[in-house]
């Protein structure tokens, strides 16, 4: 039995929005692994059994280098952000002041509602009812996860269709009674380009010398600088294969407050590294690789068809979550506890 | 045993290899389905991304007469991938249609197998013949698990069971199975179930629906989700009224579990799982002992009804939820007056130890009056109604401890008798209640009361001083029957008086007065002071031995040293024995006071001739039965009097009456003082 940190606090809903296929499962699934990968003021610890199990389970699965099924109904989890306490003050003035008290940790409950991407389409296929009840907890929350996946944008690019019929239909809930607001929508947008491990993905970044390296960086992994991650949004939206991508880019801005909108560029397993030299390998760095391991007449039934080949590095998988953390965070009047 | 013809329609899921889209219903059957129902049908029993296939999920569709349905879908994995590679599962929707089912009382596992073979053509509903189930297979795997599961599932809240997960899809399936034979079949119009759902499949597990239920196997318990575990009985814990009556009584009958089974599929009569659904259920579920063991009863649908209206309210005292009760409270009050407060034998004793168990006629602490005051009425009418017994009165008030004036007017204003109303009267200590009862109630009445046991100290007090009260004007007579027949509440007073032989005398002097007024006359006397038969004949032999001044003797020896020694207190002695050995005056004797030896305040009406009362007696029709009645059962009298007048001794009329009161004293003594002796050998 796990202790159960968040029950009684009230939690923030976060929702996974982003077309199928795009990440989204993937992304919470790196989660864990990212977490202990990189040491970072925040952990995210299950708020219940069946939360936390995902947490393990998951992180374990990529670990043997399978990726998640594909999300046939909505599931929810229910984790806690919890950050480093606050330095002890000083207190000056006081001569024989006991121990300096050390102020509790931040913390903040997040529910994460993580559907089948298919139901933030148009296609007609989805019944009404999953529809609604997405909607439903997208205006319950206050923070959105939006995938935006490059390779479906280069071969599909319908990124568009899968934001903005939801978009729509949230802001019709939210803004139509509201004539007090500034007419934007309430929640925080972090935008994730997923898939930067792929090929195209580096090389447009690449050709439009958005890469740099973090010379602290033991593993020499490219990376794009935060401030730079929104031009490669609209980069990657321009060499969409539609011609209505930039749509999304307008469409964010139309709805979402400026300063509530942050671009981050990720990937949930990350480039592969030769165990041996442990160095990034610009010649060989595909960490998504064909799954051989069934038999010859092709895959067996329930497997994949791709793998991961070596170790999961997830790179900004934890930033976007602990950013809406914060945003929620600092939104609370009294935030010691959450 | 026999087979099951279907027409099946059904739908399929899944994605087209290689696609990028979501999954989809990429075909079904034509018919009263469209792909948009299968799509809704799917949301509603969506058990989360599967961990491991196959899985098969049952459920229900439709609700109306014409429109019953079986659900019964299958998901199993594919080899082919979607367009990112994963795998893509494929699953099968089934709807049988439920009049179709219900004559073979057909299994889950049974139309798995049919249906799982079934290679749909085009757009055709599939026509399937299934073989009906082989019920003692599934009786043979009835165990604790499953007689949990049930009984939670009579919560109408979602249930897991938990650490199954090793269990081979099949095994798990059988035990759903086996879970829903223990309820009525009709239930399964409204069950829902899953070999697997993913715990955090939030939809499945906060199923909005009411009067449906859910059972899955899952890995950890959702937060508010009844879960059982593997391989143990879970106690349904008593709050969850229906449940846990329903858990008990299946511990109970499961000693046959086939022909339980059998009887409870026999139930297909459609049921859900609303309040009333699981009254029904737990009717059908007793009806199956009573059939053929006339010791148990079956309990109707409208008893557990009742029963549970009873459990509610107790909770919603608890947690102070008024309008709830007083709803409740109206609901009970109906449904006592809709089988017009009549009640099965027996029927009352189980409301009676919910009433107690839940103590619903206590007096709780800072419920308004008015609801309190109707809380004790309704769960009265309920548990003791519609007439309130004396037994139930001392068992109402020996279980609440100090009863409050809500309970105590409450019982009094039910339909009772005199014991009832004027214990109750007392008891509540308020002089217009008490007024009341009194009026309704003549002298005898209140006598009978005051001579009931166990004896009741305040209420004989009161009794004596209404008595008193009333007098000898106008119920002499009928007092005077009254306490004749309860030995002039000797034992009563005694109760009421423990200590004081001195007190005993003042009380009895008193409702002496009150029957016969201040002066008795030699019958009168006669008739208090009466000889118990059986001593005749020696006491005739004594006197005779004797001989003359026998009654002298009687007098000084016998009856004056019986009284000396009851340690009355002096000077009441002397009154005595000058009223005994004194000669009667002319007029009426300078008489103590009775009200003296009290401190009440009787207002005492003048003392009545003996004749204008005989007078009274033989015009009064209603008082003759008992004069009679009092004539015979003193015959003896008679008799002694009759053996006098062969002794051929005349005198005075009224002598022999006073020897012969003598005379019985003294065999009173006689027998006395033998017993007491016999005692102390
Ligand atoms: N190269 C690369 N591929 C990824 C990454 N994350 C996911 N993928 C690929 O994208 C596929 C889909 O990922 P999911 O996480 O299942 O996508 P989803 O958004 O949850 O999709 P739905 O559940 O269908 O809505 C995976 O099977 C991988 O093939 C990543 O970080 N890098
Ligand atoms: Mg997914």
């Amino acid at each position: 039995m796990h202790p159960d940190p968040g029950s009684a606090r009230p939690s923030h809903n976060i929702a996974m929005w982003g077309a199928p296929g795009s990440g989204k499962t993937t992304l919470l699934a790196s989660l864990s692994i990212a977490l202990m990968r990189r040491r970072g003021p925040w952990k995210i610890i299950g708020a219940d059994d069946p939360s936390a199990e995902f947490l393990e389970e998951k992180s374990l699965t990529l670990s043997r280098g399978e990726f998640p099924q594909a999300t046939l109904d909505m599931e929810s989890y229910r984790w806690v952000l919890v950050g480093e306490p606050k330095a002890p003050e000083r207190r000056r003035g006081r001569l024989f002041g006991g121990p300096p008290k050390a102020a509790p940790a931040p913390r903040v409950g997040i529910s994460l509602l993580d559907p089948p991407g298919g139901l933030y389409g148009d296609r007609g296929s989805v019944s009404a009812t999953d529809q609604k009840e997405l909607l439903d907890n997208l205006v319950q929350s206050r923070g959105i996860v939006f995938l935006f996946d490059p390779i479906r944008e280069f071969d599909n690019g319908d990124a568009f269709d899968y934001l903005y019929r939801a978009l729509v239909q949230l802001a019709k809930q939210i803004l139509a009674g509201d004539d007090h607001g500034d007419g934007k929508l309430p929640h925080s947008l972090a935008v994730c380009i997923t898939k930067f491990d792929d090929r195209r993905v580096l090389q447009t970044a690449e050709r439009d010398g958005l890469l740099t390296v973090d010379p602290d960086d033991p593993h020499g992994f490219p990376r794009v600088e935060p401030e730079d991650a929104a031009r490669l949004f609209h980069r990657l939206c321009e060499v969409s294969r539609s011609g209505n991508a930039d749509l999304v880019v307008n469409a964010l801005d139309q709805y979402f407050r400026e300063d509530r909108i942050r671009f981050f560029v990720t990937s949930s397993i990350g480039f592969y590294l030769d165990p041996e030299r442990n160095v990034f390998d610009a010649r060989d760095f595909q960490n998504m690789v064909p799954n051989v391991t069934g038999n010859q007449q092709g895959l067996k039934a329930g497997a994949s068809k791709f793998r991961i080949r070596g170790r999961v590095h997830p790179i900004n998988v934890m930033e976007p979550m602990v950013w809406l953390g914060e945003q929620f965070y600092n939104s609370q009047p009294n935030n010691g506890t959450i | 045993m026999g087979t099951a013809h279907l027409t099946v329609h059904w739908a399929l899921e899944g994605k087209q290899p290689g696609s990028s889209d979501e999954y989809g219903i990429l075909a079904c059957s034509r018919g009263p389905f469209s792909p948009a129902h299968f799509m809704d049908i799917r949301a509603r029993y969506s058990t989360g991304t599967p961990e491991n296939l196959p899985q098969v999920t049952i459920g229900w569709v439709g609700g109306g007469r014409q429109d019953r349905w079986l659900l019964l879908s299958i998901r199993q994995s594919s080899a082919e991938t979607d367009g990112t590679g994963r795998a893509i599962a494929e699953t099968r929707y089934f709807c049988v249609p439920y009049e179709q089912v219900t004559e073979h009382h057909l299994s889950y596992e049974a139309l798995h197998a049919a249906l799982e073979a079934c290679e749909p053509v085009r757009d055709e509903p599939l026509a399937v013949s299934v073989e009906a189930p082989n019920i003692e297979d599934i009786a043979a795997r009835v165990g604790l698990e499953a007689i949990s599961a049930a009984a939670l599932l009579l919560t109408d809240e979602p249930v897991c069971v938990v650490g199954g997960e090793a269990l081979p899809w099949l095994e798990r399936l059988r035990f759903l199975d086996t879970v829903f034979s223990l309820l009525p079949y009709g239930m399964r119009t409204r069950l829902s179930a899953s070999t697997w759902t993913s715990s955090t499949a939030g939809r499945w597990w906060t199923s909005k629906a009411r009067n449906e239920c859910r059972l899955s196997f899952t890995k950890h318990a959702p937060e508010g989700v009844h879960s059982v575990r593997w391989g143990a009985l879970t106690e349904v814990s008593s709050s969850r009224h229906d449940a846990h009556r329903y858990q008990n009584l299946l511990v109970d009958r499961c000693g046959q579990p086939t022909a339980l089974i059998e009887w409870l599929a026999a139930g297909t009569e459609p049921m859900s799982f609303s309040p009333d659904g699981r009254a029904r259920a737990l009717a059908r579920l007793s009806e199956f002992t009573a059939r053929d063991d006339a010791a148990t009863r079956a309990i109707s649908a409208d008893q557990f009804t009742m029963e549970r209206l009873l459990n509610e309210c107790a909770d919603f005292l608890k947690s102070r939820q008024d309008g709830k009760l007083a709803e409740h409270l109206d609901r009970l009050g109906n449904m006592v007056s809709r089988q017009g407060g009549r009640f099965f034998t027996g029927e009352q004793r189980r409301y009676q130890e919910v009433i107690a168990e839940r103590q619903l006629l206590w007096t709780w602490q800072d419920v308004d009056d008015d609801l309190l005051f109707q809380l004790h009425a309704v769960i009265l009418k309920v548990g003791y109604g519609p007439k309130l017994s004396a037994r139930n009165m001392d068992e109402i008030l020996d279980g609440v401890g100090s009863p409050g004036r809500s309970l105590l007017l409450a019982m009094l204003r039910m339909p009772s008798d005199a014991v009832v109303r004027l214990t109750l009267a007392c008891r509540l200590d308020d002089k217009a209640e008490l007024r009341r009862a009194f009026d309704q109630h003549s002298a005898g009445d209140l006598v009978n009361v005051a001579a009931r046991e166990p004896y009741d100290g305040r209420l004989i007090q009161e009794i004596v001083d209404e008595l008193a009260r009333r007098g000898s004007a106008e119920e002499g007579l009928d007092i005077a029957g009254a306490l004749r027949e309860h030995n002039y509440l000797s034992d009563a007073i005694k109760a009421l008086h423990p200590a004081s032989i001195e007190n005993r005398t003042r009380v009895l002097r008193r409702l002496l007065v009150a029957a016969y007024g201040q002066n008795l006359e030699p019958m009168e006397f006669a008739e208090i002071v009466g000889l118990p038969p059986g001593g005749e004949p020696l006491l005739a032999a004594a006197i005779l031995s004797h001989g003359a001044g026998a009654g002298e003797t009687l007098l000084q020896t016998v009856v004056l040293s019986y009284l000396g020694n009851a340690g009355l207190d002096p000077t009441t002695f002397m009154k005595v024995k000058s009223a005994l050995l004194e000669p009667k005056l002319g007029g009426p004797a300078p008489s103590d006071d009775p009200e003296a030896y009290e401190d009440g305040s009787g207002n005492l009406n003048a003392p009545e001739g003996a004749v204008s009362r005989i007078l009274r007696k033989l015009r009064n029709p209603m008082s003759r039965g008992r004069s009679v009645r009092v004539s015979s059962r003193h015959g003896h009298l008679e008799e002694a009097a009759g053996l006098r007048r062969q002794d051929g001794s005349g005198g005075k009329d009224w002598l022999p009456y006073v020897l012969l009161a003598i005379l019985g004293v003294a065999v009173v003594l006689f027998f006395v003082l033998g017993y007491e002796l016999l005692k102390s050998l």
